[in-house]
């Protein structure tokens, strides 16, 4: 073994270029696992379904090109696309700051040194990690039904509840909570970021007679901000994908009334329900194409809001 | 040293390995043929016992994939794409068509005639009813139709007296508003049905139509308007559950469904599980058939449709033998007749009909009571666009836009008719 290595590490390097080639290969074979994963299992249906989206296939027999008939259909007639979009976007926008500032806030609380703090760290986490699940969508029904937890504690300050997952006002609302509720994740890398705020800061700050708020808002929030804009991207693109709980909550159907008809749902529902897979195809395309809008949207409004200290 | 401890583990590693595979050397005396059904916890337990039965008895191994009734379909289209649906599959009316029309399906005709499967003891109309054009391409289980499953306990509280298999709408909507007056409040004398597709499609053959042929909706605006009328008039009237109540109710298992815990008087639902509600609840139940419709010379209009269990194979099979063998064994023996207990109706061997209904409990009497009376008038579904199952979610979904008020019946209506020009576009 020794002699072996020594004699390689002594053969005279005979051109720089050959070396990188063989540096290259050597590279390129220790990545080929992940690589022949990437090719087969991400970037070939990724394709297949860029071609897929512009043909008819119902599974069963083979796909038919159609052209931009599926594209045309979808963005001109289709009614449910349209309020699918619109459930979506409703749900983003309200979901996604909220559960920001809670997971901001719940990180400033536990920042302050509270004793047992891994405790009440796993503790808020805990529903990140169940809040997925089939389980907790179960759950939710159970808290947010007629019979519910909810309308029993309303009943004790005497207040008549209602069903808020069976009435289409009310549905899509029980799944933003539970989107919020699920702000573990953020949390603890808002909880990470706060620990690198120079601690120097907030001393000279004290010495200055700035009090809390002013130093929240002048030394916290902007050192801050590069976590925040990168909990921003992760935190929408993940809620734009949203599908579990909806599928669950409502039998898949997006009941009552199409009022909790995520997109991802419906893409769903038109892929194996109605067997329209091109169709379906069609709809994913449109779904990234928003996504990427919006996160290069994100990166370019960065620009002025986030700060990240090297600067100036 | 490194290099013994490195020898050392290798031999281990061998011998567990060895373990390992010597339980599926043993385990590979037969075939392993895979096996396709839907249903819930006591069916599931119910095709465990009789596929270990069957495992006993040939030496076969049965590869078991069930689910509930819509993932089933689910994985099924999935399967398909693949080719690679299981060697046996359950199948239903509604969608024999598309599976059969696309050659998934094996021909089972030759096999019936050459008496390797043996239909003998089946009536010629539930051996039709496995027919798509002159071919079979499944065996019927069981054959039930929808009935209206009702509380006798509430019915007798409020003295009403009805006769279960000719009562016609008009009496039902009458028998609603007499349970009214004794059923307490955040109870209603009946479920709302109107998004039901069963009911709906009975309520639409009654009057010469159907909710779908192969065309695509066979009814008219002037059909719907009357039926959705109808349940909307008892919405007024407080006979049935506000909407928000009704979907919360649904998809719940049997034991939380409104029948059995009183919050409903009367239900449409599937016959065959009549038993099954009855087993949720300590309320006694009654059968009785859809309400009918009188003609302009006040003649009872049945149509009633036939539902229910199915075995087919798929057409690329390795195992045909087997699968045959499995089905004459599923469909003609005493021993599994009896353990089956008429789980999806009164089983297509009519011997073996005769044979369980000799020690039937009340519940499944009932059930086989109301099945033999409808039989002369039940028929099978029409086959249904491709795009059926989307036009019936949009029938469903405008259903509730008019009640949770987002439309009038007009609008409702109206609106239907569009997306249904939309979806078949």
């Amino acid at each position: 073994m020794q002699s072996t290595l020594t004699a390689r590490t002594d053969q005279p390097v005979k051109s720089g270029r050959k070396f990188t080639l063989r540096q290259d290969l050597t590279g390129y074979i220790f990545l080929l696992p992940w690589l022949i994963g990437f090719v087969v299992f991400t970037l070939g249906p990724i394709l297949a379904s860029l071609y897929l989206s512009f043909t008819n296939y119902d599974l069963m027999t083979m796909p038919e090109w159609v052209g931009i008939f599926n594209y045309n259909r979808l963005l001109t007639r289709d009614a449910r696309f349209a309020q699918s979009m619109s459930v979506t976007f409703t749900f983003v926008v309200t979901s996604v700051p909220l559960q920001l500032i809670v997971a901001l806030g719940i990180a400033l609380v536990l920042n302050r040194g509270i004793r047992g703090l891994p405790w009440y760290r796993a503790l808020f986490y805990l529903p990140s990690l169940l809040g997925g699940s089939v389980a907790i969508a179960i759950l939710w029904r159970q808290v947010f039904g007629n019979d519910g937890l909810l309308n029993q504690i309303l009943l004790i300050f005497g207040i008549e509840g209602q069903s808020w997952i069976g009435s289409p006002d009310t549905a899509l609302s029980t799944l933003i909570v539970l989107r919020v509720w699920q702000f573990g994740s953020p949390m603890v890398i808002f909880l990470a970021g706060l620990k690198q705020v120079p601690q120097s800061l907030y001393e000279a700050a004290n010495i200055d007679g700035a009090n809390s708020v002013q130093q929240f808002f002048k030394i916290t929030l902007p050192l801050i901000t590069p976590i925040f804009f990168f909990n921003l991207v992760l935190q929408m693109i993940s809620a734009f994908q949203a599908f579990t709980p909806a599928y669950i909550i409502s039998d898949g159907t997006g009941a009552p009334a199409d009022s909790t008809l995520f997109y991802s749902l419906y893409i769903y529902i038109q892929g194996f329900r109605y067997f329209r897979m091109g169709y379906a195809a069609a709809m994913a395309w449109i779904m990234l194409i928003v996504i990427v809008f919006f996160t290069i949207l994100n990166f370019g409004l960065s620009r002025f809001w986030v700060f990240y200290g090297d600067e100036d | 040293m490194f290099k013994e401890l490195f020898g050392k583990r290798i031999v281990a590693l061998f011998v567990l390995l060895m373990m390992l595979s010597v339980p599926v050397i043993q385990a590979q005396d037969g075939p392993t043929i895979r096996l396709g059904w839907w249903g819930n916890e006591p069916r599931h337990e119910l095709y465990a016992e009789l596929s270990d039965m069957y495992e006993e008895l040939t030496g076969v191994t049965l590869e078991r994939e069930f689910n509930a009734w819509s993932p089933y379909w689910e994985l099924l289209s999935t399967q398909v794409a693949a080719g690679n649906l299981p060697d046996i599959l359950h199948m239903h009316p509604t969608f024999v068509n598309e599976y059969a029309g696309r050659g998934q399906l094996l021909d089972l005709t030759p096999y019936v005639e050459s008496g390797q499967l043996d239909l003998s003891s089946f009536p010629e109309g539930t051996l039709d009813s496995g027919k798509v054009g002159d071919q079979i391409f499944m065996v019927a289980l069981g054959t039930s139709s929808p009935g209206t499953h009702y509380n006798a306990q509430f019915m007798e509280e409020a003295g009403i007296e009805f006769d279960p298999f000719t009562w016609t709408w008009e009496d039902y909507v009458e028998i609603a508003s007499q349970l009214r007056e004794t059923m307490p409040e955040g109870t209603w004398p009946a479920a709302d049905d109107g998004s039901a597709d069963q009911a709906l499609e009975t309520f639409m053959r009654q009057q010469g139509k159907d909710f779908m042929d192969a065309d695509g909706i066979a009814f008219d605006r002037e059909d719907l308007l009357e039926y959705w009328g109808m349940w909307e008039d008892m919405r007024a009237n407080n006979l049935i559950p506000p909407p928000d109540i009704t979907q919360e109710y649904a998809n719940v298992g049997h034991a939380d469904s409104m029948l059995a815990n009183g919050v409903v008087a009367m239900d449409i639902l599937s016959g065959n599980q009549h038993k099954l509600f009855q087993a949720a609840t300590d309320y006694p139940l009654g059968l009785a058939v859809i309400p009918r419709t009188l003609n302009e010379d006040g003649e009872l209009q049945h149509g009633d449709v036939i539902g229910g269990a199915y075995l087919s194979c798929a057409a690329n099979t390795e195992y045909v033998d087997e699968c045959i063998d499995y089905i004459n064994w599923m469909v003609n023996d005493e021993e599994v007749a009896v353990i089956y207990n008429g789980e999806h109706g009164p089983p297509g061997n009519a011997e073996n009909a005769v044979l369980i209904a000799e020690n039937m409990d009340e519940a499944d009497q009932r059930m086989f009571a109301m099945q033999d009376y409808i039989a002369p008038y039940a028929s099978l579904r029409s086959q249904r666009p491709e795009w059926g199952t989307e036009a019936g979610d949009a029938y469903i979904r405008f259903y509730q836009e008019l009640t949770f008020g987002n439309m009038t019946l007009e609008e409702a209506v109206d609106a239907f008719f569009e997306e249904i020009d939309f979806i078949s576009s």
